[in-house]
């Protein structure tokens, strides 16, 4: 009988208007509307310290570097003489390209209880500055403890390379090494050795003809090299919980 | 032991009923067991905010890329912004929606570099450059914690 069913078709009816209802809703918390541009946006963010990329370097350092080493001897008994209580050998910094990344690596030997070094790689398009990111590295060994070893530091910065062609990776360091009572701020210190280092340039290549440098072809959308890092934070704090590495990618749907 | 006859039975019933009695119970369970999709999946587009303070933060960046669950925002320098710099923007956001339409947490990208190599065509460099004129002469307000500024929602 159609009336006996009635209540229950119409149940039916108004249970799957109520589902689909709700599984349709854009779940207006989701994208709440925005107001007109006069009303203040409520928006958190970290402190800018927290984004500054010098800030972020200290946060990617590298592993542990090599054991120390013990004191290097000198043939020339004058050298041993005048060579002073700190000192910097062969400070150098390298870059290469390699797996989708581009690296920089600093290195150098030092005499000193207290070494560091700054290395920073710097990605370039036909000149152009894209972006550059510094990692970072000291270490100490007790004053009473160094005993004059030769010890080696190293840093290496990377930059994600994806989907890009013609980029030029620079790498350079700022070697330090010096001598220190003990950690802290306020600890007297002496001799400090600051040298610098300067890498060759790499270049990524694989470039179409045409794709290397700046053109005005017109177009829709525009496209090109584009470098950014991203920093992810806690929204009702603005606390920083992440911070990815330099990233250069293609822009716009150029095909190369 | 089954009986076959009232399963039968209980068969030919079911058969009798209207289409409708039979559909409206598979509507339910579709509707019922469809996944809430995300805006950008359920062809609602995501605001996007175009934002000018009055001070940019002391940050190396040409422009910032703010994600949150809400919305996306470009937030631009006052000082020597040109329409390549929101395109260019509005392109990496769109990439960064590619790849993940909803972040859960906030994101922040610093833009520090970009070099064009295929320049937009005149139209759509006439129509940015409309907005950016739009943008700063909207009416001044505060833009959360980047303090004074302008902005102006786009269309997702």
């Amino acid at each position: 009988m159609p009336w006996s069913r009635t209540p229950t078709t119409l149940a039916i009816a108004f249970a799957a208007t109520l589902g689909t209802a709700c599984a349709d809703d854009p779940s207006s918390a989701l994208a709440p509307p925005l107001g007109g541009a006069s009303e203040e946006l409520i928006l958190v963010l970290p402190s800018a310290s927290e984004m500054r990329a010098e800030v972020i370097a200290h946060r990617v350092l590298d592993p542990p570097p090599d054991k120390a080493r013990p004191a290097r001897v000198s043939q020339d008994p004058e050298d041993e003489l005048s060579r002073p209580l700190q000192q910097i050998w062969d400070p150098r910094t390298r870059t290469r390209i390699e797996g989708g990344y581009g690296y920089a690596l600093g290195l150098h030997e030092y005499l000193g209880n207290m070494g560091a070094i700054s290395t920073t790689v710097q990605a370039a398009l036909a000149d152009q500055y894209l972006g550059a990111f510094t990692a970072e590295k000291q270490d100490y060994m007790p004053f009473l403890f160094d005993w004059g070893l030769i010890k080696t530091i190293w840093s290496q910065a990377r930059v994600q390379l994806s989907r890009t062609c013609g980029l030029e990776i620079l790498g350079s360091s700022e070697h330090r090494a010096w001598w220190q009572w003990f950690q802290g701020r306020s600890a007297p210190l002496w001799g400090t050795v600051v040298r610098t280092s300067q890498a060759d340039e790499t270049s990524q290549g694989g470039c179409s003809d045409g794709a290397t440098g700046t053109h005005t072809e017109a177009s829709e959308e525009p496209g090109g090299v584009i470098c950014y890092y991203k920093i992810t934070y806690e929204l009702d704090t603005g606390v920083v919980v992440d911070v990815e590495l330099l990233s250069c990618t293609n822009a716009g749907d150029e095909q190369w | 032991m089954p009986n076959p006859t009232l399963g039968h039975r209980a068969l030919g019933r079911f058969a009798h009923r209207s289409p409708t009695a039979i559909l409206l119970p598979v509507m339910i369970l579709a509707a019922i067991s469809t996944p809430r999709l995300a805006p950008a999946q359920a062809g609602s587009p995501r605001p996007i905010v175009v934002a000018l303070p009055d001070v940019f933060p002391e940050v190396e960046a040409r422009s910032l890329i703010v994600r949150t669950p809400e919305r996306d925002m470009v937030v631009l320098r006052d000082d020597g912004t040109t329409s390549q710099t929101l395109l260019m923007s509005l392109s990496l956001l769109e990439t960064l929606r590619t790849d993940e339409p909803r972040p859960e947490a906030g994101q922040v990208i610093p833009i520090t570099g970009f070099a064009v190599r295929r320049a937009p065509s005149e139209d759509k460099r006439r129509k940015v450059e409309a907005t950016l004129r739009r943008l700063r002469e909207a009416p001044p307000t505060r833009v959360g914690d980047l303090g004074p500024g302008r902005w102006i929602p786009l269309p997702g």
